[in-house]
């Protein structure tokens, strides 16, 4: 089926123009800064997106549908679930008896709890590793960049046919987008500076006569050893978060819980409970049950948090180190009576 | 990639076979594509999970060390969910006390777990398949082996892997015009957009339907878990008991033994000072209560002689006889003259061997006599040296005075003695000391499998065998009695309510013309016979031969046996243990038959309630003795007092209203002419005079001690209709419901205050313990009903919550299927 594409200028019939002054925000691929700017933006702009357009494409069917769009409504399950499974746990408890609700309640309110710190602590966590990785080797295995997608138009009149895809450039460690690192001699920059950045860094040394072709399998490994220290250690993280919302003291919290700031003194109180329930519940969490049967109820908490702390940790040592090379003569690299194959 | 076979070329190319070299991939060309689509089933699934955990590790491995690709790297987002998803499971089972809940943690991360995958299959997949004619979510092996999912990038889709037969077929189920051009590619289109469309109402819904479905399918698998575990229980319990002597080993705290050890360690071969008794008498007493430590205590004073101490004069304590005396009259006497005045040794042996008291063990009067002696030697020994010392002389007074002038302890003699007492530590007292160590650390440790067994099967804890087998019968009993969910929800917070309704119930039930009641009181014999099969062996009855009361006897038995006189000789104790009333045997034995008993007359109880309702709604055509209570002789005004007091507390009657002698108002001069029979209608009585106005009010008579009396008879004195009995004579329990009957007229109707001082039913018991009368009592029907109520109404009013939401979402979801892949077959592509 071949339909005439419509460009972005070509007005084939008679309509108000609604291209005039419409710039697009990206007209290429564009790196963009780690910040927290640029993430609050991005994680908006997927995050309506996957409430509100990806679905409305998905459910017509759109032929520009792609796996990006699939992947970012892969959040909608996550909010919605979690705010079901606060539900599950909670609306049913007003129509029990009074103490039987109570009881309900208190359980159900620590589920509720639990599932907001998993799901903070999934997320923030990830920067125990991240972070410690960038300052240490200078390769920031987060870097965002804008994607230009160029969609099918969906009829003959339809004018707007990008869209723009928030991706990260070691999102794919097969394919990294290496295009997006090299800076243009033409304007005067030196092509390899983020290559060699990271040589001297790591310690490659400087100069090095292709620091690009040297560091990018180098990078490929610390991205991909990131990577799994990342989503590890999140979901330890999450765990405990979830074993510490489940302490008792939180219950002092629940009890004068309000989110009414314009009572500004009960608001205050409940803040302050909530600092105080924060601190005694991770002591408590860290004691465990002092009079229990066994060992794993007196270490739980212990095991829970020192297995989270340590993943992160021993994700980062994995992550940075790494293995030089030995000190070849370019000559002996390549043996010339061998032929090779090149993937 | 690093997976591409790679040949390396014979040097020589000279006679260049190009097929040759082709077929081998000399050079750079495109690899034959092996990917293919998977089709899995059941059988294989095995097989399956194998090979996905195998690959998983492996994406794991390579995740590590930096080199997997991105389908390795994303096995790790799978393993670390369900790593975090195990660890929350762990933990929160170390929150939870009982078993159940425990299981439920795993249960409930499984089910999470199954939800996610089983939703897309049931919600989305089958319908789809259906509908439209083909898995959307079809998976495919990439080249490499990779498993992915089809549809999984609408902008990339292998579709070389399916065959134009099948797209023909999927095409001909999607009903697409046969003669259209490009039909292939139209089909595809079709496809693609359905499981795009497909793809999206899975993010959209699982979201709802994940939480709901996983809390679905644990509520559903609490029961199976909860007798699973039940089972697990008891077959655990039944396994202690069989083998107490192995299993107690396990339980010996050796704190006993050990303590015991360094005791006599300590004070080996040494007097036995209060101090050392003391110790001695707390080990061995600690555990025990304060009447069994009291035994010990005594048995202890006996064995270690404290009792019937005596003092052994052997030539040890004379030379400590000399030797102290020299001592103490060190500052009063010369040291040359000491020898005079104090005997040699072998003096002393002399004259104490003539009195007959060298190598004797000597009691405290035999003492007395040895100082006299002593004190008389030693006189005569100084007169002596005076006589011939006139220069020197020693007074005597003086001497005698600090010798036998001061407390005994400080006599040199006595001091002597007591320190060579038989209360001493010595190597046969401290064997004696061990072996009871031992007895009592061994007796402990089994009766500790004793509590243990009693704890997971009879315990007032969740999941023991009791509480199970009673929360089935409970459970049963709404729908036995057809109350139904609205009736649940209107009374389920108030018991007077529930009282109220569970007396319609019945009045209904008896007074059907079907065969209502002899449906319910069958189904409910049979229920109780089976809690009564399931409890039967904790019977601690004489005549039981349950595993538990075998267990109590001989190894109760088997102690005593060894606190014989012949052995340990601790009679005292002997006698706590298995003496008759109140012995440690019988507390082991109640708390059981108790428990029991609680029981049994809380299922009797309603059994009972429900007879007399019968024999109430049948009075015409009952055999007179059925209602004997109501005889000719009372006024009818009186009888239906009688019926209606009955019917209340055979219903809501608990202890409590018994010992407060229920407030009844009640017409003090009743019309004693009208002397006729109640009438009885659908169950309920016709009242001429009960609800009528008494002039002056109505009264509580406490004083009508016949009043009280004919209730009591005519609840559990007159006999049981016969429908009744008719089922429970051929039930296991048919004895025990008499025996039951007869128990609460001898523990509560005929307990020597009643409700009034000696006014009982037919004689005084002064023996009726409150306990005993509480146990009899049993649960109040209202009680029973209203506590279950409540809980069935909780979780049905969870089902139908959120089971009515997630049907709604699965209504919704399949029939947005019907919506999906609308295409308009395109103009001009029609071949006519």
């Amino acid at each position: 089926m071949i339909v005439p594409i419509s460009g972005i200028n070509s007005r084939i019939n008679f309509k108000s123009d609604d291209t005039e002054g419409k710039k697009l925000p990206y007209d290429k691929d564009t790196l963009l800064e780690n910040n927290f700017a640029n993430r609050t933006r991005i994680g908006f702009d997927k995050f309506t997106n996957a409430l509100t357009l990806y679905p409305a494409k998905g459910l017509k069917g759109s032929k520009n549908a792609n796996f990006y769009e699939f992947l970012t409504m892969g959040s909608v399950p996550y909010i919605v679930g979690s705010v079901m499974l606060m539900s599950v746990f909670n609306s049913a408890n007003k129509h029990f008896a009074p103490l039987a609700r109570s009881k309900a309640g208190s359980i159900g309110r620590k589920m509720a709890l639990g599932v907001l710190f998993y799901g903070l602590l999934k997320s923030f966590t990830k920067s125990f590793v991240t972070k410690p990785v960038e300052w240490i080797t200078g390769v920031d295995t987060e870097v965002p960049y804008a994607k230009v997608n160029y969609e099918l138009p969906d009829n003959i009149y339809d004018t707007d046919i990008t869209s723009i895809e928030y991706h990260k450039a070691y999102e794919s460690k097969e394919f990294p987008r290496w295009d997006l690192f090299y800076k243009s001699e033409a304007d005067g920059d030196v092509r390899n500076e983020y290559f060699d950045k990271i040589a001297k860094k790591i310690g490659f040394g400087e100069d090095l006569n292709d620091s690009d072709q040297e560091m990018k399998p180098v990078i490929k490994k610390i991205a991909a050893k990131t990577d799994t220290a990342k989503i590890l250690s999140s979901y330890l993280w999450a765990a405990a978060g979830v074993g510490y919302a489940f302490q008792a003291p939180w219950d002092d919290y629940f009890n004068v819980a309000t989110l009414k700031f314009w009572k500004f003194n009960k608001f205050k109180h409940s803040i302050k409970v909530f600092k105080d329930s924060a601190v005694k519940s991770a002591k408590d969490m860290w004691r465990g049950i002092d009079n229990a049967k066994g060992w794993w109820p007196k270490h739980a908490g212990k095991v829970m948090i020192g297995a989270a702390a340590l993943s992160s940790i021993i994700g980062v040592v994995n992550a940075v180190t790494i293995s030089k090379p030995s000190k070849q003569n370019a000559d002996d690299v390549i043996d010339k009576d061998r032929k090779y194959v090149v993937n | 990639m690093n997976n591409m076979p790679q040949v390396t070329p014979d040097k020589k190319d000279r006679n260049l076979d190009i097929e040759y070299v082709l077929s081998n991939r000399t050079f750079i060309k495109p690899l034959k594509a092996k990917g293919r689509l998977v089709h899995n089933g059941i059988l294989g699934a095995p097989a399956k999970v194998y090979k996905n955990f195998v690959y998983d590790t492996k994406s794991l491995g390579k995740s590590i060390a930096g080199v997997a690709n991105d389908h390795e790297l994303g096995k790790v987002n799978d393993i670390g969910m369900k790593l975090g998803g195990l660890m929350i499971a762990a933990y929160l089972m170390t929150r939870k006390q009982a078993p159940l809940p425990k299981a439920m943690e795993l249960v409930g991360f499984a089910s999470f777990f199954a939800a996610m995958s089983i939703w897309p299959k049931v919600a989305l997949q089958l319908p789809a398949k259906l509908i439209h004619g083909f898995n959307i979510r079809q998976k495919y092996e990439d080249s490499f082996g990779r498993e992915k999912m089809f549809f999984q990038d609408p902008q990339y889709l292998p579709w070389d892997l399916y065959s134009d037969e099948q797209i023909d077929k999927i095409g001909d189920w999607m009903k697409v015009p046969k003669n259209i051009n490009n039909r292939r590619e139209f089909i595809q289109e079709k496809m693609k957009k359905v499981a795009v469309q497909n793809n999206t109402m899975w993010m959209l819904t699982s979201g709802f339907a994940t939480p709901i479905l996983s809390a679905l399918m644990c509520n559903a698998l609490e029961k199976p878990a909860k007798r699973y575990l039940g089972d697990l229980r008891s077959k655990k319990a039944e396994r202690l008991i069989e083998n107490v002597g192995e299993v107690s080993e396990k339980y010996k705290d050796k704190t006993v033994l050990t303590r015991m050890d360094s005791i006599i360690a300590a004070n080996k071969n040494s007097e036995l000072t209060p101090e050392v008794v003391k110790q001695i008498k707390d080990i061995l007493s600690t555990g025990f209560d304060g009447v069994t430590s009291a035994a010990i205590r005594d048995d202890l004073d006996n064995i270690l002689h404290l009792n019937d101490k005596r003092y052994i004069l052997d030539s040890d304590a004379i030379q400590r006889i000399t030797q102290y005396t020299a001592e103490s009259l060190e500052n009063i006497v010369k040291p040359e003259e000491l020898k005079s005045i104090i005997p040699s040794v072998n003096d002393f042996a002399d004259i104490l061997d003539k009195s007959g008291y060298l190598n004797k063990e000597l009691s405290e009067a035999d003492l007395k006599r040895v100082l006299g002696i002593v004190g008389t030697k030693i006189r005569k020994n100084i007169s002596l040296y005076n006589n011939s010392n006139a220069a020197s002389q020693i007074d005597e007074v003086a001497v005698i005075n600090r010798l036998f002038g001061v407390k005994v302890s400080n006599n040199p003699v006595a001091k002597a003695l007591f320190e060579n007492s038989t209360a001493k530590l010595t190597p046969k007292v401290a064997e004696r000391l061990k072996s009871i160590a031992r007895a009592f650390t061994d007796f402990k440790a089994k009766n500790a499998v004793l509590d243990e067994y009693i704890y997971l099967k009879a315990a007032a804890a969740p999941e023991t065998g009791v509480a199970n087998a009673w929360n089935e019968v409970m459970e049963s009993l709404p729908k036995l009695f057809n109350i139904s969910d609205k009736e649940i929800a209107e009374t389920r917070h108030d018991r007077k309510m529930v009282g109220k309704l569970i007396r319609e119930k019945i009045e209904h039930i008896v007074s059907s013309d079907r065969d209502d009641y002899d449906n319910l009181i069958k189904s409910l014999v049979e229920k109780i016979s089976q809690l009564d099969s399931k409890i039967k062996d904790l019977d601690t009855s004489s005549n039981s031969t349950a595993n538990y009361r075998s267990a109590v006897n001989s190894i109760f038995e088997q102690f005593a046996q060894l606190l014989d006189e012949k052995r340990l000789n601790m009679p005292n104790t002997e006698k706590r243990l298995n003496g008759a009333f109140g012995s440690l045997k019988n507390i082991q034995m109640s708390f059981v038959t108790n428990r029991l008993l609680g029981i049994r007359s809380s299922l009797y109880r309603l059994l009972n309630t429900l007879d007399f309702y019968k024999r109430i709604a049948d009075v015409g055509a009952i055999d007179r003795s059925c209602i004997a209570a109501l005889h000719d002789g009372m006024p009818r005004e009186m009888k239906e007092e009688v019926v209606e007091l009955a019917k209340n507390i055979s219903i809501e009657g608990t202890t409590s209203d018994f010992i407060t002698k229920f407030y009844e108002l009640r017409n003090p001069n009743p019309d004693i002419s009208d002397l006729s029979q109640i009438v009885v209608k659908d169950g309920k009585v016709k009242n001429k005079y009960l609800d009528g106005f008494v002039s002056g009010g109505k009264v509580d008579l406490p004083q009508d001690k016949t009043f009280f009396q004919e209730v009591v008879r005519l609840l559990y004195e007159n006999p049981l209709h016969p429908k009744t009995s008719e089922v429970v004579s051929s039930s296991v329990f048919a004895d025990e419901l008499q025996k039951y009957r007869d128990k609460f007229i001898k523990e509560i109707g005929d307990a020597d205050y009643f409700f009034k001082p000696n006014h009982t039913t037919r004689s005084v018991n002064k023996n009726a313990k409150s306990y005993q009368q509480f146990l009899v009592m049993g649960m109040a029907p209202d009680q029973m009903f209203s506590v279950t109520m409540k809980e069935m109404f909780n979780t049905k009013k969870w089902l139908k919550m959120f089971g009515g939401f997630g049907l709604g979402l699965l209504g919704i979801t399949v029939l947005s299927q019907f919506f999906f892949g609308k295409m308009k077959v395109p103009k001009g592509q029609e071949n006519d």
